[in-house]
């Protein structure tokens, strides 16, 4: 400021003030008090502009945070949810992919264009390609789930007619092992077929939670690899496996031979390999039907383990007769003719039980419905139409009467769990539900049933299928199947039925293979003591110490049950 | 009296304003770093997602068997190789004597646990 100039306010402050009275003053005074009002007034909202200034700026640090909240982290956008094993790892995903498009009318020259795309896309189908290019359309697809790498391939070409889009592709990546427990699902995304049939909308609905299987990759994967050696060494046709917890019901490997992988989009040929024979396939299984036979026998009280029936000579039921294939040509206990499988034996144990009581059995096992199980291809058991006497016979050794793998893993499960039929489940179950069961057969039966199964494997048909370290308990099975003229002793059935550890079951673990041919190391037989046993017996000593379980050696202690009549004495482990 | 309040006013009127201004800049440059980290955050998680696949594409079992019959002495565990350590035999204290049949048998220590 300059002393020089004239200030108005210092000289109002030094000049003689004006002295006014009366009306003038009053004025003034008025003027004033206006002023000062108004001043006042300015003042307040100043101080409540400023007020609101350190709110914001200081204290408002919790606005600021609900801002910060609103910046989301958006998950991967995923179309469909991913199915993972047990034990978390990844069957099934969505992987982002670009698809490529082409407008046609921008395309130039169709057939040099198609040729070269080709190069980068091998398995492409080019006559569609080529037609589709040479079309009026402005939207045709080309590829929908091409790499990096292609992507900057085809850009390359420089062609203006050809784009991307980002999409989503499904990809499996333990591919051909869990597929036909997986599935799989279009290029739109559509489940058609396995968990991604049956669980579509649940994993389009909610892609964020993984769909967890029942399944333990590690033992489907020893399931699949001996089932697959043992299909090559007998030449099979097929083969199925299943491997089932008794206790909580659930499937931990399920295998159907041959199978496809579900990474290739082209299924055309696939009509064969896509069958899923564990469950869809329904077989006439033989003689593991008469683990079946025999419980409800015994748990009826028709007979009891040191009684037996004559199997000197064929059976004869109306016009059919009734044979066995390792005749003894003798009286046989209840023990030996599950031990031996005699179907003379197991035909008229059938037969004092009588069709009422086996039709109520095998209908609470879930033999004559189809299974209960979250997959989409579920086959329907084929029952007799009549349960007539030659009817309940046959069914007795496990003709007549057609069910999935999985129901017969199923039933001798319920057979072996203190006679609870627990139902198989491919979703993994948590520790605080357990199952419901049914009681199917007083625990006394189970136990009983527990010894005949060990002694099979102990001194009958299934020795081929012990473990070291694993007990195991079983029954084998030779089904005949069907030919031009009735049943053909050349083509079969091998099944084995296998439980462990035996002294306190855990898995059943089954193996079918589809008409094996036996070769020198098993004297040319193909039943399913020489062919399917020994899988089962790998597939145990494998799996045993994946699960966890402490190996166990029975001590051997037995108990004698009686003497046959030609002198040898029958002795039933106890566990 | 009014001068010095208009003054201080002025200042601090002055002050504020230049905070404000700077505060305003100062939240949306962290704004746009928050946006910015979402979206690097979700590309991360992206690229986890198709780690997370690889591995489980890269851990097929039959895949490991086979690089582990190519590259390893690995063989299936045997029931038998399983022993409780109550079966375990127990540890012998070595005696002056032990340790002289020991000292005999050769260099202490060549024998695999």
């Amino acid at each position: 400021m300059n002393d020089d100039a004239p200030n108005p306010q210092s000289d109002r402050k030094h000049a003689p003030r004006l002295r006014l009275d009366g009306a003038g003053r009053q004025a003034l005074e008025i003027g004033r008090r206006r002023l000062a009002i108004g001043a006042g007034l300015f003042a307040l909202a100043f101080l409540g502009l400023s007020g609101r200034l350190v709110e914001v700026g200081l204290i408002g640090a919790e606005r600021a945070t609900t801002a910060m909240a609103r910046t989301e982290i958006a998950e991967p956008m995923l179309q469909r949810g991913d199915i993972v094993d047990r034990n978390g790892v990844v069957l099934a995903t969505n992987l982002e992919v670009h698809a490529l498009y082409a407008n046609a009318r921008l395309v130039h020259d169709a057939a040099t264009t198609t040729a070269r795309l080709a190069e980068i896309l091998p398995g492409l189908d080019t006559e569609a390609v080529a037609r589709a290019l040479a079309s009026d359309s402005s939207f045709v697809w080309i590829h929908r789930g091409l790499t990096p790498r292609q992507v900057v391939a085809v850009n390359r070409l420089g062609e203006p007619g050809l784009d991307f889009l980002p999409a989503q592709r499904r990809f499996y990546p333990v591919g051909r092992l869990a597929a036909h427990i997986v599935g799989f699902s279009d290029v739109d995304g559509r489940g058609l077929a396995g968990i991604e049939r049956h669980y579509n909308d649940a994993l389009q609905t909610d892609p964020a939670a993984p769909l967890r299987l029942s399944v333990d990759i590690r033992f489907q994967h020893v399931l699949r690899a001996e089932l697959a050696k043992a299909m090559d060494e007998f030449r099979a046709l097929g083969a199925a496996g299943v491997v089932l917890d008794v206790v909580s019901g659930e499937v931990l490997a399920m295998v159907s031979l041959p199978d496809f992988d579900p990474n290739q989009t082209d299924r055309k040929s696939d009509a064969e390999t896509l069958f899923n024979r564990a469950v869809l396939g329904v077989y006439e299984m033989g003689s593991t039907f008469k683990a079946f036979t025999t419980a409800m026998a015994l748990d009826a009280g028709t007979v009891t383990l040191t009684d037996g029936y004559d199997a000197s000579k064929p059976l004869r039921v109306s016009r059919f007769t009734i044979r066995d294939y390792h005749a003894e040509n003798r009286w046989l206990s209840v023990p030996e003719i599950f031990m031996h499988s005699s179907n003379i034996g197991a035909a008229k144990m059938a037969l004092d039980v009588g069709a009422e009581r086996q039709r109520a059995f095998l209908d609470s096992l879930g033999l004559l419905r189809p299974a209960k199980v979250e997959l989409p291809e579920i086959g329907r058991p084929l029952e007799p139409p009549q349960w007539k006497d030659v009817t309940v016979a046959t069914v007795g050794f496990g003709h007549g009467i057609a069910v999935s793998p999985l129901q017969l893993a199923s039933g001798i499960g319920a057979l072996v769990n203190d006679g609870d039929l627990v139902p198989a489940t491919m979703i993994a179950r948590t520790e605080s539900e357990p199952p419901a069961g049914t009681r199917v057969i007083k625990a006394e039966t189970s136990y009983r049933m527990r010894q005949l199964l060990r002694l099979v494997v102990e001194r009958g048909t299934g020795r081929k299928a012990d473990a070291e370290g694993y007990p195991v308990g079983g029954k084998t099975g030779t089904a005949e199947k069907i030919g031009a003229n009735g049943y053909d002793r050349k083509r079969v059935m091998s099944s084995f039925v296998g439980v462990f550890p035996i002294n306190q079951p855990r898995y059943v673990v089954l193996a079918i293979l589809d008409e094996p041919k036996g070769h020198e190391g098993t004297y040319n037989r193909a039943s399913g003591g020489w062919t399917a046993a020994p899988v089962v017996g790998r597939v145990v000593a494998q799996i045993g110490p994946m699960a966890g379980l402490p190996p166990v050696a029975l001590d051997g202690a037995s108990s004698p049950l009686l003497v046959t009549p030609d002198g040898t004495e029958i002795r039933l482990a106890s566990f | 009296m009014n001068r010095r309040l208009t003054i201080i006013a002025s200042l601090v009127l002055g002050i504020a304003a230049i905070g404000v201004y700077e505060l305003k800049y100062e939240v949306a440059e962290l704004e746009a770093d928050a946006v910015r980290l979402a979206a690097e955050l979700a590309k991360e998680r992206q690229a986890l997602h198709v780690l997370a696949t690889d591995w489980a594409y890269l851990n097929r079992p039959e895949y490991l068997s086979e690089l582990v019959e190519e590259h390893l002495d690995l063989v299936p565990l045997d029931a038998d190789r399983i022993v409780a350590v109550q079966d375990l035999p127990r540890r012998v204290t070595p005696t002056p004597e032990l340790a002289q049949i020991d000292a005999a048998a050769g260099p202490a220590g060549d024998e695999k646990p």
